[in-house]
């Protein structure tokens, strides 16, 4: 479930990535907001994960998801009013070209932001813990 | 139900966490539309219903008119950077071309046409040719085209009419260096020339 959740953010940035120009909000293809997009969107996977290994799966699958939705959204005047493609594997290995540098950045900064979490997470345990001691 | 749990005992971070998500869930689709929409618009957008006129004055001088409608079918105002017109007469054949040049019209990107969304637009161009060695040349035309078997009058010459218009959808950013694919999606370029 916080794949589903995660996924947005990354299908929004792929999508973005490839028109900055029609997009809204853009980020203008800035590598470094779209890694710390990426790590803000990975912290909440590791404050929600009990194990580190469970949260790495989930950064994985919520960024393949999320790309693939991206995908998804590219495709969307021909899926929206059925026009030609005419080219579709020139068309789908454009985008695949212009954004498969952005999959290492998702998952870089989804782990990174997932330590991130669990380390929020501990933090704020040891501190419930010792205010429940004291 | 770890999750279910943590979300209890923070609720505000799961209420943030959720709100991110859909925010760029809105995001995405508006973006989408847009994009389908230029796509569409792109496609949409046409020169038509061109229209010729040749009036011969009393003078001699012959005033040469063209009119065509740009029709802007699409959701995006149009903003002309280049619009180009010429008429002319082709002398020459496929494989060595020439032409007497009648008449010429630019606007650049300082004398911008907006054709708004949903509107059409008519373009209208004359000019008045009274240069004696020009007319001279319609008239070798005419003259030379008869000898060939090809009967013309000055109302009836195949005058070339040429139009070519480039043109940006709405205020997208359409000056990227590198990133040519960005500026033809949000550009138009429409070109109409009419062989008789």
């Amino acid at each position: 479930m916080m794949a589903l959740v995660s996924c947005p953010p990354i299908a929004y940035m792929s999508f973005d990535f490839m028109f900055p120009n029609i997009s809204t909000p853009s980020l203008e293809k800035n590598l470094l907001s779209v890694f710390l997009l990426s790590t803000l969107v990975g912290m909440p996977v590791g404050y929600g994960s009990r194990r580190t290994d469970a949260a790495v799966v989930t950064v994985v699958l919520y960024v393949t998801v999320g790309y693939l939705v991206g995908a998804a959204a590219y495709s969307t005047p021909y899926m929206l009013y059925g026009l030609e493609l005419i080219l579709p594997g020139f068309y789908y290995s454009l985008y695949f070209r212009f954004t498969i540098l952005l999959v290492f950045l998702y998952v870089l900064g989804g782990f990174i932001g997932a330590i991130l979490g669990q380390v929020v997470k501990d933090s704020i345990r040891r501190e419930e813990t010792k205010a429940t001691w004291d | 139900m770890g999750i279910v749990d943590d979300v209890k005992e923070h609720p505000l971070f799961a209420i943030i966490y959720v709100a991110m998500s859909l925010f760029f869930i809105g995001a995405l689709v508006v973006s989408a539309l847009t994009y389908s929409h230029v796509v569409r618009g792109n496609l949409l957008i046409t020169l038509d219903d061109p229209q010729e006129d040749v009036q011969v004055l009393e003078n001699g001088s012959l005033v040469l008119s063209f009119s065509i409608d740009v029709v802007n079918p699409s959701r995006y105002d149009l903003r002309t950077s280049s619009l180009y017109w010429s008429v002319r007469i082709s002398n020459g054949t496929p494989y060595h071309p020439s032409y007497i040049p009648l008449g010429v019209s630019y606007k650049g990107p300082t004398e911008e046409i907006t054709i708004e969304a949903g509107d059409t637009c008519t373009l209208a161009y004359s000019v008045t040719v009274s240069d004696r060695a020009l007319l001279s040349r319609v008239y070798g035309f005419i003259n030379y085209s008869s000898s060939i078997g090809n009967e013309y009058s000055v109302m009836t010459v195949p005058y070339e009419n040429e139009i070519r218009l480039y043109a940006g959808m709405d205020d997208f950013k359409h000056d990227y260096v590198r990133e040519g694919y960005l500026n033809d999606l949000v550009e138009v370029e429409l070109y109409y020339v009419d062989e008789d």
